[in-house]
């Protein structure tokens, strides 16, 4: 096993070298100190992987449940529509303005719901107070056909 | 075929007294801080495997590979420096040195890790050169020049360090 880079004798140099015998024995401080608070390391990327993957999978998973069972207690079910408006859509004049045909603007404005007009009197027109005065005056009789059965 | 058996206890003892001084300064180079951890590994397999051919050239080969493996593994963490890797001078002899461990402790990180394998595995592991160039997969004059290259340097650093 031995060639003739082996057989050469040591030189001074070599011979100081040899002198020194490796240390072999671990500092007690240093195994006990160094890993505890000096050392500081970190975990490794599979667990760091594994960290963020179970985050994200609890937080997906609580999402999903929040959504799946979500029932708003302030809010009830609105009341069902009137027969005949249940299934028609409520379109707006834009959408109607945007149509080209006039049959189908015509056809959807009849389909939208007409909003109640507000009976109460303009109690500042000449037409209210015209009324009140001839209800208090006099009012005009009405003609009836009661002559008939008399 | 018989089983090969174990080695027994004395040709063992013996073999840890000459070797894991060695081993231990060899798997130092790529993980200081478990270096003891690494040979008591390779010791362990010694005694579970069959013998090999060489007992000291196939544990620094186990050290190597499982000293660099770690390294590799566990890269990121910060390895707390060892100040001396070495005891004491305590033998008085003719060629006493004018360096203590330190100096050559801090003269040993100066090198490549590639030339202070060889000049450990050389003087303080006992192998040959041949035996180096097989676990380092070298070729053989090359392994012997760069353990000259790394003797010279070697003394340049120490002489500067002590002039």
């Amino acid at each position: 096993m031995t060639n003739d880079f082996d057989n050469e004798p040591l030189d001074d140099f070599e011979r100081q070298l040899a002198i020194f015998r490796p240390r072999a024995i671990r500092i007690v401080t240093f195994k006990t100190t160094a890993r505890n608070s000096a050392t500081k390391r970190t975990p490794p990327d599979w667990m760091r992987y594994a960290a963020v993957g179970l985050s994200c999978f609890a937080l997906g998973a609580g999402v999903m449940y929040g959504m799946l069972n979500f029932q708003p207690s302030h809010r009830e079910t609105p009341p069902p529509p009137p027969p005949g408006y249940a299934l028609l859509p409520v379109f707006g004049d834009a959408e109607i303005a945007k149509l080209r045909r006039p049959i189908d603007a015509m056809r959807l404005t009849m389909a939208r719901p007409q909003q109640p007009v507000p009976e109460q009197p303009i109690r500042n027109s000449s037409l209210y107070m015209l009324q009140r005065n001839i209800m208090n005056d006099s009012a005009p009789s009405i003609p009836t056909n009661n002559h008939d059965t008399e | 075929m018989l089983p090969i058996p174990p080695p027994d206890d004395s040709e063992l003892h013996r073999l840890l007294e000459e070797c894991m001084p060695g081993l231990i300064l060899y798997a130092r180079q790529w993980f200081a801080s478990a270096a003891e951890d690494i040979v008591q590994d390779a010791l362990l397999r010694l005694l579970r495997e069959p013998p090999p051919e060489s007992p000291r050239a196939w544990l620094f080969r186990v050290v190597r590979n499982a000293a660099v493996d770690r390294r590799r593994r566990e890269n990121r963490f910060r390895q707390e420096p060892v100040p001396n890797w070495f005891h004491g001078v305590v033998e008085q002899t003719e060629n006493e040195p004018p360096f203590d461990g330190e100096d050559l402790t801090r003269a040993l990180e100066s090198l490549e890790t590639s030339l202070r394998e060889i000049v450990v595995s050389k003087i303080w592991g006992g192998l040959t050169f041949r035996e180096i160039a097989e676990l380092t997969g070298r070729p053989t004059s090359s392994v012997h020049y760069d353990y000259r290259q790394a003797l010279d340097r070697l003394r340049v650093f120490l002489q500067d360090e002590n002039p």
